[in-house]
C-alpha cells in the first residue's frame, strides 16, 4: 500500500490483537497510516474490530492485548508505553468522540462544569492552541463551540446534560475534544444517535475543521453511505482483517473484492 | 358507495406525564386515514412521535383525546372488543428481534403462536411455517432453535416470517431494519418487499432509513414535534418533499445516493491482498 502524502499522523503496522483463550486474532495484522488533515474511515459490521482498532490507538484495549505489531502516533511508538506514559498523550494528542453523547456527560453535573474541568486539565494547551493566556482558555472554548454550531452554549451550559439534545451535546464535545489542538482525532460512530440530516451536517463540519486545522481523523462507522461523503480514504475491515483500502472514491467506485462490493451495494439500494 | 378506511385517526393525541410533572405532549391531533392496501411510511426526526403512533393503534400506548376507528367502528379503550379486533387482523415486527422474541420459544414455535391463535389446524399449520420460512431463508434446521442461538438477522426474518405467516390485514412494521448491519439489512429489505407484494397487507411503518421507504412505501406521513407536518404519496414527498423536516431527510438520502454513485468511474485504488 503506497503511503498518502503529506506528514504521517499515525502510522499503524501489522497490529494483531488477542482476547484471552480465543485462537483467532481480534486484529490480524492491520495497517493503516492517516495524515493531517485527512479523514479515513474504517468501515465494517458488527464485530470487525473497528472499535478494537480506536482502542488500540489510545492504548485502552484491555481487557484485549496487543499480540504484535506498531502503533506510531507522531513517531512515538505507543504500543510499549504504559498507561502513565500514555495519559499526557491522551486528549492532548489523541482525542476520541464516541457513539452516544449522553452517555460522555456525567448527568449530576452542569454541562458548564464538565466543560470547565476538561478546560482546566487541558489549560495549557487548549490556551496554546487558541493563542490566549490561561485565564482566558474556558471563555475561548466556549466560542469555540458556539462557532461550532451550538449558539448561546456558554448560557446553555448551566442546564444539565439531557435538557440539551443529542446532536448540541455532539457538537459540544468535538469542540471541547479538539480544543487542545490534538494531532489525531478518533470518531467511533460519532453520529449513530443522530438523524440523518444532523449526522450529515454534524460530518461535513467536522471534516471542514479537521482539514482547516490539519487534524488527522479516523472515522470508525458501519454506514457506508456516511464514509461515502466525510472520508478522504475507506479501509474495510472484516473478522478482524483488512480487506480492502483505497481512496474514497475508488474504492466504492471500483471495489475489488467481493465483500468490498456487496458493502457498497448494501449501501445503496 | 364510499369506502370506509381500514383505521382512521381523528385528531389523535397521547400526552404522558413524568412523576410529578406537567403532562406533556407526544402526539398532538393526528389525522390519519388509511386504506386497504396502502403502505404508509412514517417519517421524521427522533423523539417526534413517530413510535408513539404505532403504539397508541397497536393499543400499547392510551391515547388521551381523539378517535381511532377500525373497520369504521370506534375503538373507545384499549382491549374494548373493536380494539381487540384489530389486533387480531394486525401483526407487528419491532426494532430488536432479540427483545422481541420470547427466549425460551423455538423459532418454529414463535411462527407457529399466531397461527394457532387463529385456530389453524396442526398439520396446515405446520405446512405453513415451513413454507414461510423457507420464503424468509430460514433453513429448516434453524425452526428449532432458540433466539440466543441466532444471527440478529435470521432472528429478525422470524419475526417478519411471524408476523406475515397469518396473512394479516394489518402489518405495522416500527424500525425493522435499525438492529441489522449493513448487508443484513439489505437483504431483509428485499424480503420484506417482496412479500409485502405477495401478500398484501395494509402497512403502517417507521423507518429512519429513506432506502426502505423508497422500497416500501405507496403514501409517507412526516411527523415533527407531534404534529403530522406533511402526508402525500410517496413519489411526490420523494421528489418534491414540501416540509423542511422532508426535505431535510429526503436531502440527506439523494446526498448519500449521489456519493455512493458518483464514484462508480473512478479506476485508481490500492488493495490488499
Amino acid at each position: 500500500m503506497s503511503p498518502p502524502e503529506g506528514r504521517a499522523v499515525l502510522r499503524v503496522a501489522d497490529l494483531t490483537v488477542r482476547a484471552r483463550g480465543r485462537e483467532r486474532p481480534v486484529l490480524d495484522r492491520v495497517s493503516l497510516t492517516v495524515v493531517a488533515g485527512e479523514t479515513l474511515g474504517i468501515v465494517g459490521e458488527s464485530g470487525s474490530g473497528k472499535t478494537t482498532l480506536a482502542r488500540c490507538v489510545i492504548r485502552q484495549e484491555a481487557p484485549l492485548a496487543l499480540a504484535g505489531g506498531s502503533i506510531r502516533l507522531l513517531g512515538t511508538e505507543l504500543s510499549g508505553l504504559s498507561q502513565r506514559a500514555m495519559r499526557p498523550l491522551r486528549g492532548r494528542r489523541v482525542a476520541m468522540v464516541e457513539q452516544d453523547p449522553i452517555g460522555a456527560f456525567d448527568p449530576l453535573f452542569t454541562v458548564y462544569d464538565q466543560i470547565a474541568e476538561f478546560v482546566a486539565v487541558h489549560r495549557g494547551a487548549v490556551a496554546a492552541a487558541a493563542g490566549v493566556s490561561p485565564d482566558d482558555a474556558l471563555a475561548k472554548t466556549f466560542q469555540r463551540i458556539e462557532a461550532f454550531g451550538v449558539p448561546g452554549a456558554a448560557r446553555a451550559a448551566r442546564a444539565w446534560p439531557h435538557q440539551w439534545s443529542r446532536g448540541m451535546l455532539q457538537r459540544a464535545l468535538f469542540a471541547l475534544a479538539s480544543a487542545p489542538a490534538p494531532a489525531l482525532m478518533i470518531l467511533d460512530e460519532p453520529t449513530a444517535a443522530l438523524d440523518a440530516p444532523v449526522a450529515d451536517r454534524l460530518v461535513a463540519d467536522i471534516r471542514r475543521l479537521a482539514r482547516a486545522e490539519g487534524v488527522a481523523t479516523l472515522l470508525i462507522t458501519h454506514d457506508l453511505g456516511l464514509a461515502a461523503t466525510a472520508c478522504d480514504r475507506i479501509l474495510v475491515l472484516r473478522d478482524g482483517q483488512m480487506v480492502e483500502t483505497g481512496p474514497t472514491g475508488a474504492l466504492l467506485g471500483a471495489p475489488r473484492t467481493d465483500y468490498a462490493r456487496a458493502l457498497v451495494e448494501s449501501a445503496a439500494w | 358507495m364510499v369506502s370506509v378506511p381500514l383505521l382512521a385517526l381523528d385528531r389523535l393525541s397521547v400526552s404522558v406525564r413524568a412523576a410529578g410533572g406537567q403532562p406533556r405532549a407526544i402526539l398532538r391531533e393526528a389525522c390519519i386515514e388509511i386504506g386497504r392496501g396502502e403502505v404508509v411510511a412514517i417519517i421524521g426526526p427522533s423523539g417526534g412521535g413517530k413510535s408513539t403512533l404505532l403504539k397508541a393503534v397497536l393499543g400499547l400506548t392510551r391515547f388521551t383525546h381523539g378517535r381511532m376507528t377500525f373497520e369504521g367502528d370506534e375503538i373507545r379503550r384499549p382491549h374494548d372488543a373493536v380494539h381487540k379486533r384489530l389486533r387480531a387482523a394486525a401483526e407487528a415486527v419491532f426494532q430488536n428481534p432479540i427483545a422481541a422474541l420470547n427466549p425460551h420459544a423455538s423459532l418454529r414455535a414463535t411462527i407457529d403462536e399466531p397461527l394457532r391463535a387463529r385456530g389453524m389446524g396442526q398439520v396446515e399449520r405446520m405446512r405453513h411455517v415451513d413454507r414461510m420460512a423457507a420464503r424468509m431463508g430460514l433453513d429448516l434446521d434453524l425452526l428449532e432453535r432458540r433466539p440466543a442461538a441466532v444471527s440478529l438477522g435470521q432472528a429478525q426474518r422470524a419475526c417478519i416470517a411471524r408476523a406475515l405467516a397469518p396473512r394479516p390485514t394489518l402489518l405495522v412494521l416500527d424500525e425493522p431494519l435499525s438492529a441489522l448491519d449493513a448487508l443484513v439489512a439489505a437483504e431483509v429489505a428485499a424480503l420484506l418487499a417482496e412479500v409485502i407484494g405477495e401478500t398484501r397487507p395494509t402497512v403502517l411503518f417507521v423507518s429512519h432509513d429513506m432506502r426502505l421507504v423508497r422500497r416500501l412505501a405507496t403514501r409517507v406521513v412526516v411527523i415533527e414535534a407531534g404534529r403530522i407536518v406533511e402526508d402525500a404519496p410517496a413519489h411526490r414527498l420523494l421528489t418534491a418533499p414540501e416540509s423542511a423536516a422532508a426535505r431535510a431527510l429526503v436531502d440527506c438520502d439523494n446526498r448519500r445516493r449521489a456519493a455512493l454513485a458518483a464514484t462508480r468511474v473512478v479506476r485508481h485504488r490500492e488493495t490488499v491482498a
